[in-house]
């Protein structure tokens, strides 16, 4: 015969192994600067009121495959050129930029326009990416409304290596940037794009793209920055998928 | 009739004038926002050993020393002692110079070509983004294509006035072409046939005798010879400095000998040159086509080769076909054996560019003239009108900070990306951060850095290596500010600084030479501290809020 537990006993047990689950696949499968985060932050507190699924991501085709053997050796982060550790985001989370307005610094991009960064095509090809000029410049995703956000996955042009210099990643409640600003991702190592001193890793592009946990922000609007990159003085934006929900 | 003939010679001159000043404003404009091409680099740091009294003539690389003679007046208008004086724009005023000295030399030729021919020509020479681009790059192509067309201007001036000064001109010229670089060969060897199809030509297909062959004459010939060598003597000795760089010049013709046919980055297939002049389409962005210039050439061509003296529209308008058909044929020896040779430059092109451009100038007057009635002739100029005004817009795109460097460009070549000129930007401010300035210590751990070096030009202690296992690097790394390394021995270089210095950690930043060629510099954290300091103090001053 087997002992019931009582309901309020299970419910504590699976809220404490949803926790520690999350909590270690965060540990084993997030960058390593989202690793530093304290393990109780926002993603592990949404855990406990959805269940964890893994994220899938579409990755388009690779430019260029595998580590190439010329971007060894610096710390910047490599394509591992292998699928990616599963992550985990609360279950009904889905990619809440898809068709959603882009605004930029410059709302006449060189190449393109913004609309390709929310449209879904993140291939490294003619016509699916748009062009901003020297300088630092950013694109702003409006949500439409308030998301809890899970994780962002960005793509600059991957059509070769490259590093993407004083790459910014912030949200905010309005579109000005002025009320609730936060920043959730900032390599801008001499604070040259003013918007901080930051402390995460440059990554080389790729099909793989750049994920980034938004450690369970809400916010209706996020900003991204750059200023050129190792090929050219120019800023490229192919896609960015927020997962959120 | 008298008037109108000096009222139509002053419109010309002042036309001339116009398009000079155009290709000196083409040439001239943000003329440092390039960043440095190796070759540049590479020429730059000969200027320093040339003003140290350290320059040799080297047969393995770097070409001959004109260039480098040709930028000593430069340094003195700027008061420069040393290349750390000056930056790009001083450099690369040398060959934009002579972009617009081939402008000026057409006006020798007033009585080969017809004036709107000659006039056409010039335009084009101005507004080529081949002609334009490459003349605003520190290497010896621009002065190489100068001296062989003020060869064949001088030789000109002499078959047409009989004046020995032109010969001697044509002399000096050909030891100018010499001392410039070893390609002057294929322009000489192109030459040489080139005058003898052009006299066999006019021999038979004319039926008429060629006049010119009676006007040369020994002496000033032997004269013409002896001085082309003596400037060459005094070019590759260093002014007889150094006597062994006469001989080297020769022995180099077995090394570009053998690399122009060897295996090479640069060798490319036959139509290499065709296929960057014809259409060039990198990726998203502006598409490039010299065509205009390609087709009026094979016009002209033809017009130069028709048979003259007959009522024929087409070779009316050539004025003299002795010099039409020379540069015809210059034009395509020197294009057949520049596509013949596996190893290719893209600014190898020049050459024969530059004189299909004048062809091109009578092809253009062809395409016009031919045309029957007012109509059809005002069609025709319009439509040049409008191909030559795109051409002028690719020139300046071209020419622009935003493509200058871009590999969209069908002229940018193995070219150094912007990160490293940004990288020497950050260099300097970070000198200008700390006590001991351009003292510190830089060492280069990687076997090819280039461009770095004329980035790093102002610094005094600049060490490099090829190899981490090097003891003189390890005794010289606790002294190092900042050390570069390929990516291939970043991490051999970590583990030597960890093991050197552990007191000090390093900021490490992931930079280019060129897009997909890395390395590593490894700033060390107390200078970098000071770097963010200025940084911040140089905002707060500027009133910059984040």
């Amino acid at each position: 015969m087997k002992l019931r537990r009582p309901i309020y006993l299970n419910s504590a047990v699976a809220a404490l192994s949803s926790v520690v689950l999350a909590a270690a696949m965060l540990s084993a499968n997030a960058a390593p600067a989202a690793r530093k985060a304290p393990a109780k932050k926002t993603p592990a507190k949404a855990a406990t009121r959805a269940p964890m699924v893994p994220l899938k991501l579409a990755l388009p085709k690779p430019a260029y495959l595998g580590t190439p053997k010329n971007i060894t050796g610096t710390t910047a982060e490599r394509p591992t050129g292998k699928p990616r550790p599963a992550v985990y985001v609360p279950a009904g989370s889905r990619n809440v930029a898809f068709k959603k307005p882009v605004t930029g610094s410059d709302d006449a991009p060189i190449i393109g326009t913004l609309d390709l960064i929310t449209d879904g095509d993140k291939q490294a090809v003619e016509g699916s990416w748009v062009e901003f000029g020297p300088g630092t410049q950013w694109v702003q995703i409006d949500l439409q409304q308030p998301y809890t956000l899970s994780y962002l996955v960005l793509w600059h042009f991957h059509g070769e290596a490259r590093v993407y210099r004083d790459v910014v990643v912030q949200v905010a409640d309005d579109r000005d940037f002025i009320k609730g600003v936060r920043t959730v991702f900032n390599n801008d190592r001499d604070n040259s794009s003013g918007q901080g001193l930051g402390k995460d890793r440059e990554f080389y592009e790729s099909a793989e793209g750049k994920l980034i946990n938004m450690k369970g922000v809400k916010a209706r609007y996020v900003r991204l920055y750059s200023k050129g990159n190792t090929s050219d003085d120019q800023n490229h934006y192919t896609e960015v998928e927020v997962y959120g929900r | 009739m008298k008037q109108g003939t000096r009222a139509s010679q002053v419109a010309f001159v002042i036309a001339m004038f116009v398009i000079g000043a155009g290709a000196l404003w083409l040439r001239l404009s943000h003329l440092d926002a390039r960043p440095m091409h190796t070759d540049e680099a590479v020429h730059a740091l000969k200027l320093r050993d040339l003003l140290r009294g350290q320059y040799r003539y080297d047969p393995h690389e770097f070409h001959g020393p004109t260039l480098l003679y040709f930028t000593l007046p430069l340094l003195r208008i700027n008061s420069a002692s040393d290349i750390a004086d000056i930056n790009e724009t001083t450099l690369r005023l040398v060959p934009a110079l002579f972009g617009v000295g081939l402008i000026v030399l057409l006006l020798l030729l007033r009585d080969g070509l017809r004036a709107p021919a000659l006039l056409y020509a010039a335009l084009l020479t101005a507004i080529s983004p081949a002609m334009s681009y490459y003349a605003r790059y520190y290497i010896q192509e621009t002065l190489l294509v100068f001296f062989s067309f003020a060869t064949v201007v001088a030789l000109w001036r002499y078959v047409q006035s009989g004046k020995t000064a032109w010969c001697l001109v044509a002399g000096a010229c050909l030891g100018l072409m010499h001392a410039t670089k070893e390609t002057w060969i294929l322009s000489l060897f192109a030459m040489l046939p080139a005058t003898g199809l052009a006299a066999l030509w006019t021999r038979r297909i004319d039926g008429l005798r060629v006049g010119w062959i009676q006007r040369l004459k020994t002496r000033p010939i032997l004269g013409a010879l002896a001085l082309g060598c003596l400037v060459s003597v005094l070019c590759y000795s260093t002014f007889l400095r150094h006597p062994q760089g006469v001989l080297d010049s020769f022995k180099a013709y077995a090394t570009y000998l053998s690399r122009g046919g060897g295996d090479s980055i640069h060798v490319h297939p036959w139509n290499y040159y065709l296929s960057i002049l014809a259409y060039f389409r990198n990726g998203p962005g502006p598409w490039w086509s010299e065509a205009l210039i390609l087709v009026l050439f094979v016009i002209g061509a033809l017009a130069s080769l028709w048979r003259h003296g007959t009522e024929s529209a087409w070779a009316s308008h050539v004025a003299h076909p002795g010099l039409a058909r020379f540069l015809t044929f210059y034009t395509l020896l020197l294009a057949i054996t520049y596509a013949v040779l596996p190893y290719k430059t893209p600014w190898c092109l020049l050459g024969f560019l530059q004189s299909g451009i004048l062809v091109a100038g009578i092809g253009a007057l062809v395409c016009v003239r031919a045309m029957p009635g007012r109509v059809l002739k005002t069609a025709m100029a319009v439509l040049l009108v409008a191909a030559t005004v795109q051409l002028t817009n690719q020139a300046m795109a071209a020419n622009s900070p935003r493509f200058a460097a871009d590999r969209r460009n069908p002229y940018v070549y193995a070219h150094s990306s912007t990160d490293v000129a940004d990288f020497g930007r950050q260099m300097e401010d970070i000198a200008a951060s700390i006590p001991n300035g351009h003292q510190m210590l830089v060492a280069i751990v990687a076997p090819d850095a280039w461009p770095l070096p004329w980035y790093l030009r102002r610094f005094k202690n600049v060490g490099f290596w090829n190899d981490a296992n090097d003891p003189a690097l390890k005794a010289a790394l606790p002294e190092a500010g900042v050390v570069i390394a390929s990516t291939d021995l970043q991490p051999a270089v970590q583990k030597l600084l960890r093991a050197a210095k552990s007191e000090y950690s390093y900021q490490e930043q992931t930079r280019s030479l060129r897009p997909t060629v890395f390395f590593a510099a490894n700033i060390r954290d107390d200078i970098w501290q000071a770097f963010l300091k200025r940084q911040e103090t140089s905002r707060a001053n500027a009133g910059e809020t984040p």
